[in-house]
């Protein structure tokens, strides 16, 4: 045992260089998504209102590298502002696991990342009310990322980061919505059979677009607590079978344990 | 520098043209090609023919009264008359809390719906009720208690989600209503969906597999997929702990039965030692969606189509009985149920 952690730390070592700086962070965040979105499946009729979200965020980072998970859930309701009757329950979130690593040009005060991210992604539809109508875009993959960090003081900083998906699989409903086949799939194989019946090939060039990019200003009260302000917009055009597309501003605010 | 200011003033009277919300009338004849947009693209039937003329012919021919008079009430006589006289089809509708016929009166509703004579619930007292439940109600008949009935009034309406889990529980009380009846010693049976039961098509084939004395195919669906309809047969085959699969089935029908309740018709035909009486059921095939409008309203179509297993249609036409026997008012003994119990005598 002792001799594979010894291992272990010795692979450590190798992949992220000799380093003296280690810090974990987890940062906790809640706010509201402006989203603003039409699924085609669902409706002709763009779906807007104010979600609630919520943010989970683990960071490990060296001095040239960063490993930052992030669990990402929202719930709500979205309707078209001139019907109030007809409204839309969207639930889902995300999960993202990224890796990025400094990109040393020697300016002062900043620091340039470069690498990407392993993401899951999901937004489900569901009527608020009795009728037949679903959608959703679940997709599963791999995005390039980048983030920019401007250190103002040793104790104000600001980040942007920006991730854009490359290629994955993205599983749709069938062209408008419920089949009979849904519910037969349903009771035999379960909701998740139900939501991955469809898969497609997802890159931005043929059919998927997913675009995120983020920024937060953080303040470190102290060398263990810290507190931000975040701001992220995230844009997706999803194509089969029919288009899903639009945007949600998630605006938040957290803290930040640093140890 | 005065040129400069003018220009951003153009552009902001600009921005105001392009960002201004639509009137009212406006919207509403957005609304009205809304629901053809919707029916174009969606609905199952929409390359059928609708006394002659296409969904587009009817667009256009209810687009200059709409735009003439551009109001809600206006908008629901359009759409009633749509529903009603053109299309036809009882799968579409206005549905919701909401809805076109929400803003008329009754004797103006009465112009556009004309209900069938023939939609009478059944009258019970020639059977020996044994159980009523929220799905079904069944007993003994009277004169003749080796004769079983059963009545379903409801099944689980939900489709799929959380209702699935219910389902279990729903067929569980078919096979010990079957199980009781078989110990009471009956032999034939009346089985009656003369009622609106519907709403799901997985639960209607549950219920049929504990009749079913084969695997058969009992219906062929077309599904809509971005590459054009794609077909699937489905079937019926003996299923459950109990069951009531030898005996001779009456199975009886009328206007009332649509729908969910035509699939179960449809795995029902295809057992042996059955007769089929009544009057032919409402003909709405296919599996249906929703879909929203601006003002509010909430359209229900069909998004696939249905057929019999020999591919036949019964869209609009519904399925026949051999026997045609009808109810003609809500007083007096139930004919079609008496008609039942004498072909079951034989």
């Amino acid at each position: 045992m002792k001799k594979i952690i010894f291992l272990l730390g010795i692979a450590g070592q190798i992949a992220f260089g000799q380093d003296t700086i280690k810090r974990h962070t987890i940062s906790l965040g809640g706010g509201l998504l402006n989203t603003s979105k039409k699924d085609r499946v669902y409706s002709l009729l763009k779906k807007q209102g104010e979600l609630k979200g919520l943010d989970l965020r683990y960071q490990y980072e060296n001095k040239k590298n960063i490993i930052n998970t992030r669990i990402h859930i929202f719930q709500g309701i979205l309707n078209t502002p001139t019907n109030t009757i007809n409204k839309v329950k969207p639930e889902g979130g995300g999960l993202f696991i990224k890796y990025l690593r400094e990109i040393d040009l020697k300016i002062p005060k900043i620091k340039i990342y470069g690498g990407g991210q392993m993401a899951v992604r999901a937004d489900l539809w569901f009527p608020a009310g009795n009728v037949f109508r679903y959608g959703w875009d679940l997709n599963a993959g791999l995005d390039i990322s980048g983030r920019v960090c401007y250190f103002l003081s040793p104790k104000l900083y600001f980040c942007f980061d920006t991730d854009l998906h490359l290629l994955g699989i993205l599983w749709r409903p069938h062209k408008n919505g419920q089949q009979l086949s849904t519910e037969k799939l349903q009771l035999e194989k379960g909701t998740l059979a139900t939501a991955t019946e469809n898969g497609y090939l997802s890159t931005p060039i043929n059919n998927s677009f997913y675009w995120s990019n983020r920024l937060m200003v953080h303040f470190n009260m102290t060398p263990f607590l810290g507190f931000f302000v975040a701001s992220q917009i995230d844009y997706l055009h999803v194509s089969p079978p029919t288009v899903k597309e639009g945007s949600a501003l998630f605006t938040n605010i957290g803290i930040s344990f640093m140890f | 520098m005065k040129s400069l200011k003018y220009l951003f003033f153009l552009l902001f009277l600009l921005f105001l043209e392009c960002s201004k919300e639509p009137t009212e009338s406006e919207s509403i004849i957005s609304d009205y090609k809304l629901v053809f947009d919707y029916l174009k693209s969606d609905y199952g039937y929409r390359d059928e023919l609708f006394k002659d003329q296409s969904l587009d012919a009817i667009y256009k021919k209810y687009l200059p009264r709409i735009e003439k008079t551009p109001t809600k009430i206006e908008l629901a006589k359009i759409l009633l008359t749509i529903e009603h006289q053109e299309l036809q089809d009882p799968h579409v509708y206005f549905s919701g809390t909401e809805k076109p016929k929400d803003l008329l009166f009754d004797d103006e509703i009465e112009f556009y719906v004309k209900p069938r004579a023939d939609l009478f619930d059944p009258k019970l007292e020639a059977i020996n009720i044994i159980k009523k439940d929220d799905f079904y109600t069944y007993g003994t008949v009277k004169t003749n208690p080796e004769i079983g009935y059963l009545y379903i009034r409801s099944f689980n309406r939900k489709t799929g989600g959380d209702s699935a889990l219910g389902i279990p529980k729903g067929i569980d009380a078919v096979e010990n209503y079957l199980k009781d009846l078989k110990d009471k010693g009956v032999k034939k049976m009346i089985v009656d969906i003369r009622s609106g039961a519907g709403g799901s098509s997985y639960v209607p084939l549950w219920v049929a597999k504990r009749f079913a004395n084969k695997k058969a195919v009992y219906m062929i669906a077309e599904y809509d997929t971005v590459d054009g309809f794609k077909e699937e047969k489905w079937y019926v085959e003996p299923e459950g702990k109990e069951g009531f699969r030898k005996g001779k089935i009456a199975l009886l029908t009328n206007g009332n039965t649509c729908s969910g309740g035509e699939m179960f018709v449809l795995a029902m035909l295809q057992r042996d030692n059955l007769v089929h009486m009544g009057s032919e059921t409402e003909g709405c095939a296919g599996n249906i969606v929703d879909r929203d409008l601006a003002n509010g309203w909430n359209l229900r179509m069909t998004n696939g189509k249905t057929k019999k297993a020999d591919g036949s249609p019964y869209w609009k036409v519904g399925l026949k009985p051999e026997f045609i026997v009808k109810n003609t008012s809500n007083e007096g003994e139930d004919k079609v149920i008496k008609k039942a119990i004498q072909e079951l005598r034989k």
